[in-house]
């Protein structure tokens, strides 16, 4: 009986309990960063602009775990409540084909292929495909066959119809002031 | 621009933003408040007002 009440309890406390993840000592450093920023002016400087401008070597699942745990923890800061988790994880790049792609969506247009994309957003088509990749991993769009020349679509219907009051999902304001180090704005 | 007429107002700040509807890349530079480059050449600015 007491075994029973045990266990019902332990899972009781597991399905509240959301998966718990952890940045080591350099993401961390990032995500201080960030929070620092964002108690600034309109400012929402995003995770690749942060790693940016800590310094040091970073890759794409070190953006990928600190946009992982901004997903997880939307109390971190009014900024990600307000505006999301996406705004301030994905890449410029990755925003835009997003965004590009959604519209398309919505409007029943085939969207750009890959090709298109590398020439409309001037990068190689590794920086569209791995774009692709990372918004895939971050549950955004999925591969589609049928989606000729691009194979991937938007995966929920939330990304799709993503604009509105207060909504900046898929956009990006980089500024630079002279002599200091870039920010992004909201 | 509210950064740019307000707290950076005396400093040089540029901007890389994209079109809203092709994506393509957009530059600008300001200078005391005013637009002193933009690329490409045709794109228009928002000032403000009402």
């Amino acid at each position: 009986m007491i075994f029973t009440a045990v266990l019902f309890a332990a899972s009781h406390v597991a399905a509240q309990t959301a998966p718990s993840v952890t940045l080591t000592d350099k993401q961390q450093k990032v995500l201080d960063y960030m929070l620092t920023d964002w108690n600034k002016q309109m400012r929402i400087t995003g995770v690749d602009l942060a790693m940016h401008n800590v310094g040091g070597q970073y890759s794409p699942d070190d953006r990928y775990a600190i946009g992982v745990f901004l997903r997880s923890n939307p109390r971190l800061h009014r900024t990600l409540r307000t505006f999301g988790w996406e705004t301030a994880t994905l890449t410029h790049t990755e925003k835009l084909i997003a965004r590009i792609v959604s519209r398309a969506e919505r409007q029943n247009q085939p969207p750009p292929t890959r090709e298109e994309f590398a020439r409309i957003l001037e990068v190689s088509l590794d920086v569209v495909s791995d774009a692709l990749k990372m918004l895939e991993r971050f549950g955004i769009m999925r591969p589609d066959a049928a989606i000729k020349g691009l194979s991937y679509r938007i995966a929920e219907d939330r990304y799709q119809d993503w604009e509105g009051a207060m909504r900046i999902t898929f956009m990006n304001h980089r500024v630079q002031v002279e002599g200091e180090k870039p920010f992004e704005v909201f | 621009m509210l950064l740019v007429s307000g707290e950076l107002t005396d400093k040089a700040v540029m901007v890389d933003d994209a079109s809203q509807y092709s994506g393509a890349r957009i530059h600008l530079v300001f200078e005391n408040s005013r637009v002193k480059e933009l690329d490409p050449p045709a794109t228009k600015v928002f000032l403000g007002g009402g």
